[in-house]
């Protein structure tokens, strides 16, 4: 195309702007800033003084649990219940409007609702059990159960996410393999694991990275529902982080931290675009 | 297919169960939000009870709430408006005019989706002192226009390249210009793809509670840094108002959620499912 070239900066020049002014200038000065304090530069004292930190290790240890966990669990359900649609008729349409709900929901707010309905003392939950005759546990209250709690919070948030990508991905399948499977005498499990399996292979795969970065990267709820605490039994990086630079104004601290999930996005986006160009080509 | 009967009636049980497990929440707080103060405490909870309208009431009334409702709302439409003008010509030259390094640009934009913002917020808050944009409606545009600007231009590149060619070669046969077909040629047939990425840009900023939180203190209110400070004390909870004021917070998105059901699944997959 003539002047093809021309109209390519046109329509590039503007984004590429916003893009330099609001995030390649603010990254380069956090890598700065990362090996910096306001006394001069000074290597990688801030990442040493990171890693040395009393509690670091439970830290990393939540923000693992917390991702792998929320994870793992998003994607088990929201796929079962993606199955669970392929066999019936009745009803399907309603279900997806009611199972895409949570995603409409604001993460505060359902950050706050489940803050109320897990309230130890008063929430609906321990004090139905009370009714059962059993004793609740103290959910976000308790250093045993807060993490636990969050992750299932946010397991409720961002199952829907999964489901709507996969059940959209069971009903892309062709219906001849797979019925050719079943007339050929294969159990709806074997159907499953040789057939429709690997066809969805790709988007479960882009399903799992995109839902691990979400998980990862989880900031409203914990900070809404515990803060981190109590202690630090549900403190992740991204709290840990938001903390050191906002409530102890170490903004180098801050950046340090930042750079290990800067580190962790590259390499899983790196991963998940080569995956969605392949589905593209 | 053929589903035996005991198949189906497990795959309704458990689609029941789940039904039950997500809606729950959201029940309650329907539940909760009409009920009276002393009603909204009571031990144990009340299931059966004269209902009030009087939350609703408070919270519509409400300066805080007004401001915050509005402020969501500014900072929303801003945001989608100028990443959808900054992002849609973008996603359609890297479709299809002759950029350079054309695969690392688009990796490079799907990763500011994952990206933390708490990775570049330092120096933003820096940049935005240094401006006198902190606390202005200006300055949370902007950092929301980095919010969205991924999904856009993602999933709008996707959009563009299962276009036929035939729409803009034969513009250019007919000595049309690139910007001309882009914009009355290309845009009006992209309708659909570009309702999913408004839909989905406004909700990322609609929900947004990490850059109102860093960025703004006093002179501009969103809904979410609102809903996690107004009804949420040390000592007193006001759980009939705050379910109301959340009620009416997310109300917006789920008739948009509703609506574009359709639309949406795409956007969310970032294109990965057709």
């Amino acid at each position: 195309m003539i002047g093809s070239r021309r109209f390519a900066v046109l329509f590039t020049a503007p984004l590429t702007v916003a893009l330099l002014a609001l995030l390649i200038y603010p990254l380069v000065s956090t890598v700065v800033l990362a090996f910096r304090t306001p006394e001069g530069v000074v290597g990688i004292a801030n990442f040493a003084a990171v890693f040395t930190q009393g509690g670091f290790g439970q830290v990393l240890g939540n923000t693992v649990v917390f991702t792998l966990g929320s994870t793992a669990l998003s994607l088990v359900l929201g796929f079962s219940m993606a199955y669970a649609m392929d066999f019936i008729e009745v009803g399907r349409r309603w279900l997806v409007s009611v199972f895409m709900l949570p995603l409409a929901i604001m993460p505060v707010v359902s950050g706050l609702t489940f803050g109320m309905m897990l309230n130890p003392a008063l929430g609906v939950v321990n004090q139905t059990l009370l009714q059962l005759g059993i004793a609740g546990p103290g959910w976000a209250t308790d250093t045993t159960t807060a993490l636990l709690t969050v992750i299932l919070i946010d397991v409720w948030q961002w199952t829907p996410f999964c489901f709507v990508i996969l059940h959209a991905g069971f009903r892309s399948l062709s219906s001849e393999q797979r019925e050719a499977a079943r007339v050929d005498g294969a159990s709806a499990f074997q159907e499953l694991f040789h057939v429709s399996l690997p066809m969805l292979r790709n988007i479960v795969i882009i399903t799992t990275v995109f839902r691990f970065m979400d998980a990862f990267k989880a900031f409203d709820t914990i900070y809404i529902v515990t803060q981190g605490g109590p202690g630090r039994s549900s403190e992740t990086l991204i709290i840990r982080a938001f903390m050191e630079g906002f409530r102890f104004y170490k903004p180098h601290t801050m950046a340090a931290i930042g750079i290990l999930l800067l580190v962790v996005t590259m390499v899983s986006t790196r991963f998940v675009g080569r995956m969605l160009d392949q589905r593209s080509a | 297919m053929t589903t035996p009967i005991r198949t189906r009636v497990f795959a309704y049980l458990w689609l029941g169960l789940c039904v039950l497990v997500f809606m729950a929440p959201i029940a309650w707080m329907v539940l909760q939000s009409l009920k009276s103060p002393i009603d909204a405490i009571a031990v144990p909870p009340r299931f059966i009870f004269t209902p009030t309208l009087d939350n609703y009431v408070a919270v519509l009334t409400s300066r805080g709430f007004q401001e915050a409702f509005l402020g969501s709302l500014t900072v929303a439409v801003f945001s989608v408006g100028i990443g959808l003008v900054l992002g849609v010509p973008f996603a359609y030259a890297l479709a299809r005019l002759p950029v350079p390094g054309n695969e690392e640009i688009s990796h490079f934009i799907l990763s500011t989706k994952m990206l933390p913002a708490i990775v570049v917020i330092a120096p933003l808050v820096q940049v935005y002192r240094q401006l006198g944009i902190l606390d202005t409606h200006v300055g949370l545009i902007l950092a929301h226009i980095l919010i969205v600007l991924a999904v856009i231009v993602w999933v709008m590149r996707g959009f563009f390249e299962g276009l036929p060619r035939a729409l803009e070669e034969a513009a250019m046969v007919d000595g049309v210009s690139l910007p001309r077909t882009f914009v009355s040629v290309i845009l009006p047939v992209a309708v659909p793809g570009l309702v999913t990425v408004a839909a989905l840009s406004f909700i990322l900023s609609w929900n947004d509670l990490f850059f109102a939180l860093t960025l703004t203190s006093s002179k501009v209110k969103t809904l979410p840094l609102f809903m996690g400070t107004e009804y949420v004390g040390f000592l007193a909870v006001d759980w009939g108002k705050l379910s109301a004021a959340g009620l009416l917070a997310i109300a917006p998105i789920v008739v948009l959620v509703l609506v574009l059901q359709r639309y949406l699944v795409r956007g969310l997959a970032m294109g990965a499912v057709k």
